[in-house]
């Protein structure tokens, strides 16, 4: 806060302190049987949505149609690679992003899913990235049920 | 798959920049110089502390010319004894927590009262034991704790609209 | 207001320690497909939805109107949130209430949840805040000074918390979805449990539970059409005031008595202990049974712990207080307001099965929150006004 702007309002009174403050505190969330069914998956490299009863296939799964609020109805294996359908480049990446280097966030329609699912793209160079281009999951190889198990997708042409 | 994942860890982390405003400062800086000031009401003639910028009760904006030193000494209006450990707590358990009405002062200040706890009571004549000045920073922990003064305690009748 | 407003359904789940089973999504899904069926309704039904939950550090859920969209089957339907601390499910129902009255939809879904396995509410409730009084406290440190204060105003024995201790835990032991059903309670268990925040025992505080409540609330024209009879909503009301302010009772809130004056003036209530049958108090604390009947307006100040000592407040008293086992039984902190509301609405439907206060026509549900700060309260009756 601009303390200087502060005291020419208040000159009779003392320079507003000033101090950090951190919020921290660690949630243990329940999943329920729907996302501990994907987060399960994800530990064998397998990616699974859920369908809808109108037949839709959501990746990630949400507990109820998200159309009309019914329940989703089973789980279904989709594919760990699939299609670019927009994207945004990151030139300086945060310290809490996946990557450390440049990447680019993308939605990414896994094959055989409805919808897309929001992930990193390790790409290199932003002049790579394409809409409609194939990318496939890179997996961690310590998996242990979160979604960090899936580190980030590749182009499937640097396999 | 040998088990099914049931939770998730979710960590939270929010990194603010705070400040309390200029009344809640003038009071805090007033506490590392060994003084405790309240507010006066210009409408009601009411004084509370912490000092808040607005009287509570009118709506009234207050300033620096509002500001009044409020004894250090007062009396326990009202306490409780804690027995429960818990996360944060800085002091062991049993200890008396209580509302202290300053002499000047319109509404109770929480703090601690250091008493054995059988010894606590409600209308009993209390006076800050401050940290040294070297020690003191701008938090109500400048006031370590209060301590009992040997003063006849306070009628009820003195003090029971507070309690 | 123009429109009537009845409850036609009401749906909660089991409160417990720690639903483990579910996520939040699920756990207020299970509440609210219990109102759904109690209202004979589907998703498709319902206009709008109106949900609650105690302040966002408690289970770190910033926004639930929008993690819960789907879950509450809101899509393409308005639904918004409502916040006032722990009176937050008393305030929520109301704010619902209030879209059926003011005619601007026939048929409002309100939900209110917590699901404190997933937090600390201890910790929720007083992080340590740069510039702010160092925490010493905890949660029941703010309150037990009141009660002492209490006990020396009102001139009350020291047992009167006790009573209230064993009278809800057996009322709870009544009730499917209470949290604790503690068979071998007694006075000489609440008086041997460890003295937490003297003059507060164990047990005499509530216990922190998961859980959700829900209501499907109706004008008049869709309030008829169930097999199941409805609870007209004959007042509501809410009120606030400071934490701090010169010559606040803290002991008997000004903004909960005007609160209780406002309900009974909506309903035409002139004598509450006479015309009310039966009330579901928010008492988080024994000894804020008394408190609150005075606060309440049920007896003269400093009166309030001989209703509970005379039995009045029992099962089978005049005025049976906390039926269902209150918030002493289960407190999913979030919803412990709406559950309130909820237990007088079954009260006068009749639905109210092991717990039910006979005859039950008008009842009270009654929520409070920060410190003491925040009132909710509606009146319900079996007779449409």
């Amino acid at each position: 806060m601009d303390g200087s702007k502060s005291e020419s309002r208040n000159p009779g009174g003392v320079r507003p302190l000033v101090a950090d403050y951190l919020l921290e505190f660690t949630y243990k969330r329940s999943l329920g049987p729907v996302i501990g069914n994907f987060f399960s998956g994800l530990r064998e490299q397998l990616i699974y949505g859920a369908r809808t009863p109108s037949g839709r296939v959501i990746v990630p799964p949400t507990e109820y149609d998200p159309d009309t609020g019914e329940a989703v109805v089973e789980h279904v294996l989709v594919g760990d690679a699939g299609r670019v359908e927009t994207w945004s480049w990151v030139a300086a990446p945060l310290a809490c992003h996946p990557l450390p280097h440049p990447f680019a966030w993308a939605l990414i329609r896994l094959d055989g899913a409805d919808t897309s699912l929001f992930h990193a793209v390790d790409i290199g160079a932003r002049e790579s990235m394409k809409t409609g281009m194939r990318v496939k999951a890179r997996w961690r190889a310590e998996r242990i049920g979160t979604i960090r198990d899936l580190e980030c997708f590749v182009p499937e042409w640097f396999r | 798959m040998n088990y099914a994942v049931t939770r998730m860890l979710a960590p939270v982390r929010l990194p603010f920049v705070v400040t309390p405003g200029e009344a809640l400062s003038r009071f805090l800086s007033a506490l590392v110089e060994g003084r405790l000031i309240g507010e006066r009401c210009s409408e009601c003639s009411k004084v509370v502390l912490p000092p808040r910028g607005a009287c509570p009760t009118c709506g009234i904006a207050t300033n620096p010319r509002d500001n009044v030193t409020v004894s250090d000494g007062g009396t326990v209006v009202m306490f409780c004894i804690v027995n429960i450990p818990f996360e944060g707590q800085t002091i062991k358990p049993p200890y008396v927590y209580a509302s202290i009405l300053l002499d000047g002062a319109d509404v109770p200040l929480l703090h601690l009262v250091e008493v054995p706890v059988d010894k606590a009571r409600m209308g009993m004549r209390v006076r800050a034991e401050w940290a040294p000045p070297t020690e003191r920073k701008p938090s109500l922990e400048a006031i370590r704790w209060f301590v009992p003064t040997g003063e006849p305690d306070a009628s009820y009748e003195a003090y029971k609209e507070y309690a | 207001m123009s429109e009537r407003c009845a409850v036609i359904g009401v749906g909660q789940t089991k409160y417990a320690a720690k639903r483990g089973d579910l996520s939040i999504a699920g756990l207020v899904r299970e509440a609210a497909e219990r109102a759904l069926a109690d209202a004979e309704l589907r998703w498709r039904d319902i206009d709008a939805v109106v949900i609650g939950k105690a302040p966002d550090m408690f289970e770190g859920v910033m926004m639930p109107e929008l993690y819960l969209a789907d879950a509450l089957g809101a899509v393409g339907k308005p639904m918004m949130r409502v916040h006032t601390a722990g009176s937050v499910g008393g305030s929520t129902a109301i704010a619902a209430s209030h879209l059926v009255q003011a005619g601007v939809h026939e048929r409002v879904l309100t939900v209110a949840f917590e699901k404190q396995s997933e937090g600390d509410a201890m910790w929720a409730l007083s992080p340590k805040y740069p510039f702010q009084p160092p925490l010493v406290a905890g949660a029941g440190g703010f309150f037990a000074p009141l009660i002492r204060a209490y006990m020396r105003r009102s001139g009350a024995p020291n047992d009167v918390g006790v009573r209230v201790a064993v009278k809800d835990r057996l009322n709870a032991l009544r009730n499917q979805y209470a949290h604790l059903q503690l068979a071998d309670i007694s006075p000489e268990t609440v008086l041997s449990s460890p003295m937490l925040w003297d003059p507060i025992r164990y047990l005499e505080t509530c216990p922190s539970s998961d859980g959700a409540c829900a209501m499907v609330l109706s004008n008049e024209a869709n309030a008829g059409r169930t097999s199941r009879p409805p609870a007209w909503v004959l007042g509501s009301a809410v009120r606030s005031e400071p934490a701090v302010f010169a010559g606040r009772d803290q002991i008997n809130p000004r903004a909960g008595a005007d609160c209780a004056r406002d309900v009974y003036r909506q309903a035409g209530v002139t004598d509450p202990v006479r015309e009310i049958d039966v009330a579901e108090i928010y008492v988080p604390f024994s000894w804020f049974e008394p408190m609150w009947l005075e606060n309440l307006g049920f007896c003269e100040p400093n009166f309030g712990w001989r209703m509970t000592l005379d039995e009045t407040t029992s099962l089978s008293g005049r005025l049976p207080v906390n039926p269902s086992g209150g918030v002493l039984s289960s407190n999913p902190i979030g919803a412990s307001g709406m559950i309130r509301f909820a237990e007088a609405a079954l009260q006068v439907r009749g639905m109210a099965g092991e717990h039910q206060v006979d005859g039950a026509r008008v009842a009270l549900g009654h929520a409070y929150g920060g410190a003491s700060q925040f009132f909710a309260m509606w009146v319900v009756g079996a007779r449409k006004p």
